[in-house]
C-alpha cells in the first residue's frame, strides 16, 4: 500500500475569501501560522453555519478551470425563468468546484485512470511502486513452471512471489530495448488480447506511434502477411514522421506523364506526398510486445519464425523462453499490466523524441558545414580575386619596367 | 512502359512516371503492375533469397547465361524473371528517398481490419472524454436511425462483420444520450456521419386525408385477413363486401364488434361504413373491418383517440396462429407418451 497522507487544505495557499476559510479553521484542529489573526475572539464568533448558497455563488462567479464543456457566459438569473440544462450544469460543477476546497485531500493515492492517460517513465520503476501494483503476485505453486526458478522469491499462502528487482530489472531493460528500436524509427506492436487491457494497449500505441492489436491475433499475420495486410495503406515518412512533400514540378510531370500524349495534364488528380505502388507488400514488425504470451502462442511462434524480438509478461506459470526479453510479473492484475504497458509505451515515446532530437541535430549540423563550405568557397574566390589583382598589378608594372627599359636603351643607342 | 498503358491510372504507373524523373537513392524494389488478392507468380519468387534489384543489377549475366544454356529444362528464378521481362517490357526500379521508411498508415494495421478498429477507437475515444456528461434516458432521445452494415462498410473502406458494427452501434447509442444542450460539437459531427441519411424521408407519413365525397379511407388487419373501409358521415349504413352486415356476419359477436368503435363513441346512426375484407375467417375479417373502421374514424374526428384507445380497438391483435413444431402434434401439442 502506498502511505497515504491527509493534508489540510488550510496549509495551502487558499483560494477561499478569508472570512470563509477562517470559520472553517475552527472546524479543524489546524494551526494557522498564514494568519495569526485567527485566535482573535471575534473570529470565534464568526457564524458557525457556513451559508453554502454563498459559497456556491461565489466560486460560480469566479474564472473555472478549463472544463470541456463550453462556457456561455453567465447571464444574470431572471426570476421565473427555469434554467436551462447547460447552467444547471455549470451550476453542478461551480458547487463541485467550491466545495473541492473543503476538508482534507488525500495524497499520493491511487488513480486508475492516470496508468493510462500518465504512465510512470521508465526512470520512475520504483519496487514500492511494483509492490502497489501487485507485480510481485504469481500463481498456485502447483502450476508454476520451473524455468522462473530464477525469478521466484518465495511461496507465501501457496503462491509464488517474484523478486521485485528482478522485475523492475527486467522491466528497465525491455523499457530500454522498446527505447532503442523507436529511436531507430523501428515498428513496434502491442499485443493485450485480454478483457479490460484495450484502452491501455491502445494509449500506449499511440503514445510510442507504435500498433496495437487487442482482439484474437490472426494467424499468419506475419507468416503470410501479404494475404491478410496486403490491401492496408501504407505510407512514407522520413525520420521526423512526416510524410514526404513532393515539388510542383515533380507533381506536373507526373500529371504529364498520366495524361499521356493527347490528353490535358491538368484534369488528373495526384496526391501531394510520395504515395507507394500499390503491391509494394505488407509490413512485418520490428519488435512485439506481447502482454499475454499464454493466450497468444502462435504470435510469439511466428515471431521466432521470422527472427522478430518479443517482449513479454512471463507470470510464474509461463515459459521464459517463448519470448526473447521476459519481464516476469503476474500478467493476471489490470493494474500490474496497465502499469507495464504504460511505461513501455512511455519509453517508446521517449526513443521517438530522441529520434526527432537527432534528426534535427543532424539537419543543424548539416546546415552548419554547408555555411562553413560556402565560407571557403567565398574565402577562397576572395584570395583567387586578390592573387589576380596583385598578379594583374604585377604584370602592370614588369610591363612598364619593360616599358622603360626599352625606352633607357633607346635613348642610350641614340 | 508496358503495364502503364494497361492502367494509366493506376499509382503503381504515377510512381513510375515520378521515379524515372526524380533520382533518388536508398533502398530499391520492383514495381508490381497491379494488385490482385492472389499475388501474382512473380511475387511468389520474391520469397527467394537472390531479390529483384541483385536480378536487375545482373541483367547482363542473366541474359548471357540464358543464351549460353538454352536448353536447359530447369526452371530458374532468372528464367522466371526473364519471361516477366519478355512479357511486360524492362522494369523501372522504384527508389524510396534516403532516410525514410515504408510504415502502415493506420495504428490497427496489424489487426487485419484497420477500416473498423479505426472508427471504433475514434468513437471510444470521444466517448472516454465526454463520460462524465450527463445524459437522457433512453426513452427521451430523439428516434434516429443509424447506417446500415453495407453503408458502414463503403464509409469505413473495408469488410466489417455485422457483430463488430453492433457494438459501433452500442458506442452510438451511448453517445447520442448525451445531454442535447450539453452535447460537444465533435460528438455532434461524429453522429452525423453514422445517421442515416433519408431517415426523415423515411419519417414522413402519407396525410390522412378525406377525399372529395367525404370518404375516409383505412385499412386493417387481423390473423391473415385483410380489410378496407370507407367512412361516410350518413344515417348508420354498414356494408361488407356488398352484403348487409347481418347478411355477412351471422354471429352476434362479430357484428357488435365491427361496430364497436362507433357505438362506444355513440356515432353509430352518423356513419355509414362500405367496408370489403378478404382472406382468413370470419372472425378474422370482423376485427380486420373493427380496425378499418376505427382508423377511418379516427381520420374524421381525431380528438377520440384516447376513448377508441380505452375501448381497446385501436391495437392491431397480433396473435397469429402459432407454427407446427417437428417432434409435436400441433404447435405445443405432445403425442401421446408410452411406458416402456
Amino acid at each position: 500500500m502506498i502511505p497515504r497522507r491527509v493534508i489540510a487544505r488550510s496549509l495551502q495557499p487558499s483560494k477561499l475569501i478569508p472570512q470563509f476559510s477562517q470559520c472553517l479553521r475552527q472546524h479543524r484542529s489546524v494551526s494557522t501560522e498564514s494568519s495569526p489573526g485567527s485566535s482573535n475572539p471575534a473570529a470565534q464568533n464568526g457564524p458557525l453555519i457556513v451559508d453554502f448558497e454563498e459559497q456556491v455563488k461565489l466560486a460560480a462567479s469566479e474564472p473555472s478551470r478549463p472544463s470541456i464543456i463550453p462556457q456561455t457566459q453567465m447571464r444574470t438569473q431572471t426570476p421565473g425563468r427555469p434554467l436551462t440544462k447547460l447552467e444547471e450544469y455549470q451550476r453542478l460543477k461551480a458547487s463541485k468546484h467550491a466545495s473541492d476546497q473543503i476538508g482534507g485531500i488525500l495524497e499520493d493515492h491511487y488513480k486508475p485512470h492516470e496508468l493510462i492517460t500518465n504512465p510512470p517513465s521508465p526512470r520512475d520503476i520504483t519496487l514500492e511502486l511494483l509492490l502497489a501494483s501487485g507485480a510481485h503476485l504469481g500463481h498456485a505453486t502447483a502450476l508454476w513452471n520451473p524455468g522462473n526458478q530464477r525469478f521466484i522469491f518465495g511461496i507465501r499462502q501457496g503462491i509464488h512471489l517474484i523478486s521485485l528487482d528482478v522485475i523492475a530489472a527486467h522491466l528497465r531493460r525491455a523499457a530500454k530495448v522498446v527505447h532503442g528500436v523507436s529511436k531507430n524509427g523501428g515498428i513496434i506492436i502491442f499485443v493485450g488480447t485480454r478483457d479490460g487491457q484495450e484502452r491501455a494497449v491502445v494509449e500506449a500505441a499511440k503514445r510510442a506511434k507504435g500498433y496495437h492489436v487487442t482482439e484474437r491475433w490472426v494467424p499468419g499475420t506475419i507468416t503470410n502477411k501479404d494475404q491478410l495486410l496486403g490491401d492496408q495503406k501504407l505510407r512514407v515518412l522520413d525520420n521526423l514522421d512526416q510524410e514526404i512533400p513532393l515539388t510542383e514540378e515533380q507533381k506536373l510531370s507526373l500529371k504529364r506523364k498520366l495524361a499521356g500524349k493527347q490528353r490535358d495534364p491538368d484534369r488528373f488528380q495526384v496526391e501531394d506526398t510520395v504515395q507507394l505502388p500499390f503491391g509494394y507488400g505488407a509490413i512485418r514488425p520490428d519488435l512485439v510486445v506481447c502482454l499475454n504470451p499464454l493466450e497468444n502462442k502462435t504470435m510469439l511462434q511466428e515471431c521466432a519464425q521470422y527472427r522478430i524480438p518479443t517482449i513479454g509478461i512471463i507470470d510464474t506459470d509461463v515459459d521464459p523462453t517463448c519470448v526473447t526479453y521476459p519481464i516476469p510479473a503476474n500478467d493476471d492484475s489490470l493494474r500490474c499490466v496497465q502499469l507495464i504497458v504504460g511505461i513501455l509505451g512511455r519509453a517508446g515515446q521517449e526513443g521517438m523524441l530522441a529520434r526527432y532530437e537527432e534528426e534535427t541535430d543532424r539537419a543543424e549540423q548539416i546546415k552548419r558545414e554547408q555555411k562553413r563550405l560556402e565560407e571557403a568557397e567565398r574565402i577562397l574566390e576572395e584570395a583567387t580575386t586578390t592573387a589576380q589583382i596583385h598578379k594583374d598589378a604585377e604584370q602592370a608594372a614588369s610591363e612598364s619596367r619593360q616599358r622603360e627599359l626599352e625606352r633607357e636603351s633607346l635613348i642610350s643607342n641614340k | 512502359m508496358s503495364s502503364a498503358t494497361r492502367n494509366p491510372f493506376s499509382m503503381t504507373c504515377c510512381l513510375r512516371a515520378l521515379l524515372e524523373d526524380v533520382s533518388f537513392t536508398g533502398r530499391s524494389l520492383r514495381v508490381a503492375s497491379t494488385r490482385s488478392r492472389m499475388l501474382p507468380s512473380y511475387h511468389q519468387t520474391r520469397a527467394f533469397t537472390v531479390t529483384p534489384r541483385q536480378l536487375l543489377n545482373n541483367d547482363v549475366d542473366a541474359d548471357a547465361d540464358a543464351g549460353a544454356n538454352p536448353d536447359t529444362g530447369l526452371q530458374t528464378i532468372t528464367d522466371k524473371y526473364q519471361k516477366i521481362v519478355d512479357r511486360d517490357g524492362p522494369e523501372e526500379s522504384f527508389k524510396l528517398p534516403p532516410r525514410s521508411r515504408v510504415v502502415p498508415a493506420s495504428p490497427s494495421y496489424f489487426t487485419g481490419n484497420s477500416a473498423f478498429f479505426d472508427s471504433w477507437l475514434t468513437l471510444k475515444d470521444l466517448l472516454y472524454k465526454y463520460q462524465t456528461l450527463p445524459t437522457i434516458l433512453p426513452s427521451e432521445v430523439e428516434r434516429t436511425a443509424w447506417k446500415s452494415l453495407p453503408d458502414f462498410r463503403s464509409m469505413a473502406g473495408g469488410v466489417v462483420q455485422a457483430s463488430k458494427y453492433k457494438k459501433v452501434r452500442a458506442v452510438l447509442q451511448r453517445l447520442n444520450r448525451i445531454q442535447p444542450d450539453l452535447m460537444p460539437e465533435d460528438v455532434k459531427a461524429v453522429l452525423d456521419t453514422y445517421k442515416r441519411p433519408d431517415f426523415a424521408a423515411m419519417q414522413r407519413r402519407r396525410p390522412k386525408i378525406i377525399d372529395r365525397f367525404g370518404r375516409a379511407r383505412a385499412a386493417g388487419r387481423r390473423k391473415t385477413s385483410n380489410a378496407e373501409a370507407y367512412l361516410v358521415e350518413g344515417s348508420g349504413g354498414c356494408y361488407v363486401n356488398g352484403k348487409p352486415l347481418f347478411e355477412m356476419f351471422p354471429r352476434l359477436v362479430d357484428r357488435e364488434s365491427i361496430l364497436w368503435p362507433l357505438k362506444v363513441t355513440n356515432r353509430v346512426d352518423r356513419y355509414n361504413v362500405w367496408a370489403s375484407s378478404r382472406g382468413g375467417g370470419i372472425s378474422g375479417q370482423a376485427g380486420a373491418v373493427t380496425l378499418a373502421v376505427t382508423k377511418a374514424l379516427l381520420t374524421h374526428e381525431p380528438l377520440l383517440k384516447p376513448v377508441l384507445r380505452r375501448a381497446g380497438v385501436i391495437t392491431r391483435d397480433p396473435r397469429t396462429v402459432e407454427r407446427k413444431k417437428h417432434g409435436k402434434r400441433k404447435a405445443r401439442d405432445m403425442p401421446a407418451w408410452v411406458a416402456r
